[in-house]
């Protein structure tokens, strides 16, 4: 191996972190939900979109929050006026060969999933890079990268799959294209999806404003 | 608390440091034949543009060749029937007050720079986010940043040492800072292109 630094310019950051296992109260509380099928008709979500905003969830969602703030303020550095605030959240079930296609969240800058229940096999989240994207260079010149998939890397590959383990959380820009390959488990995964919007005084001078 | 962060479709910026060059290649690559470029630059550049396929410089062409490979094959994953072939080449000279202006290199996918000779206040190397480019949300909403970041900055500048070499991707603006020194600062400027077929087989074949 020749001797080389290879530094990581202008990344999308994947945020990963492992919670704690989830409380028996709320674990109860997640069976005890009402799930509806969803319009796509490849999985269940929760009636309620702001389960997180139920008593039950409260240290959940504190949780949850610390993340969201390390990541924000620690990681990328935002200005610690603006608050970021947790607007939606729900919990997908995917039964066996349910899965998810390809979206991305709007009205949302971070979006991020806790792990409830997963398996080995219930499904890897597989992030998009989005074609308008050019991190190397442009289609024009298409050239193979994919005859060893070992060699898939963050610079080359079209696709990256997150293989989540239970109690993981993940978080990334809102605007980054996802998915959930089907779930070959017979146990259901469980999964908790939420959005968070900055409020407060953004900008200054022209570009000043509060939300 | 314990995280860990991915970052994904980042663009790779390439460094590694070549063999300090003999007295005699130095004062050949430092002694040439200058001109000034069209557009918006203060420095020269040699009038010869494939000062790399002089047999004088076979040495360090081979240098940077493994480095171009490395890069290409190990470090990106390409096919490996293709070669990547340095294009174009040619030397920078900038004097006190010396900059080169935003710009990025067409008919090229990979571009790099040897840095013959630089010193700690001769210009760093500026590479620019494009404006398309976006790894965190788009300009609608602006949040102030505490300090800059790999993920929040529009810019990233690097400080470069003599007999470094430097690749990244050629649709990558970048600029050079002003040479505030009072010594020269020279550097070895390319452009590879791979050669070979592409898309092999399939109804988008082409031989380059």
């Amino acid at each position: 191996m020749m001797e080389h630094t290879v530094t990581p310019l202008f990344p999308i950051p994947l945020y990963s972190a492992s919670l704690g296992s989830l409380e028996n109260n709320i674990r109860n509380s997640v069976n005890s939900l009402e799930f509806e099928r969803m319009p796509s008709e490849d999985g269940h979500y929760t009636v309620d979109k702001f389960v997180l905003d139920r008593e039950e969830f409260a240290p959940l969602k504190q949780k949850i929050q610390n993340h969201i703030e390390q990541f924000l303020y620690e990681v990328l550095n935002c200005d610690p006026e603006v608050n970021f605030e947790i607007q939606n959240s729900w919990i997908n079930k995917h039964n066996e060969n349910d899965s998810a296609g390809l979206h991305n969240h709007s009205n949302s800058l971070i979006s991020g999933v806790y792990y409830i229940d997963v398996d080995d096999v219930s499904g890897a989240i597989s992030f998009l890079k989005d074609k308008g994207h050019i991190n190397l260079w442009p289609d024009v010149v298409n050239i193979q990268t994919d005859y060893d998939s070992k060699k898939l890397n963050i610079f080359n590959t079209q696709w990256w799959n997150y293989i989540p383990k239970k109690n993981d959380l993940i978080m990334f820009p809102s605007m980054l294209y996802h998915q959930v390959e089907e779930n070959k488990s017979k146990k259901i995964r469980y999964s908790l999806a939420f959005n968070v919007f900055p409020r407060g005084n953004l900008g200054g001078t022209l570009n000043k404003l509060k939300i | 608390m314990k995280h860990e962060i991915i970052p994904l479709f980042s663009i790779p910026l390439y460094k590694a440091e070549l063999s300090p060059l003999d007295p005699l290649m130095f004062q050949k690559l430092t002694n040439n034949e200058w001109e000034k470029t069209e557009g918006f630059v203060t420095h020269v550049e040699t009038a010869e543009r494939h000062l790399l396929d002089r047999p004088e410089y076979k040495g360090l062409k081979k240098a940077i060749q493994q480095h171009v490979d490395y890069f290409a094959y190990e470090v990106l994953g390409c096919q490996r029937d293709l070669t990547w072939e340095i294009t174009t080449s040619w030397v920078n000279r900038s004097k006190n007050g010396d900059y080169h202006a935003n710009h990025w290199h067409s008919n090229s996918l990979i571009s790099g720079v040897f840095y013959i000779y630089t010193n700690p206040s001769s210009g760093a190397i500026v590479f620019h986010k494009d404006k398309n480019h976006k790894n965190l949300w788009g300009d609608t909403l602006r949040i102030d940043w505490d300090k800059e970041t790999d993920y929040n900055s529009e810019a990233v500048g690097i400080l470069p040492k003599t007999n470094e070499l430097l690749m990244f991707p050629s649709i990558l603006a970048h600029s050079v800072l002003s040479n505030t020194s009072n010594e020269s600062r020279y550097s070895l400027a390319f452009n590879v292109f791979p050669r070979g077929v592409f898309g092999e087989s399939g109804n988008s074949e082409l031989t380059l």
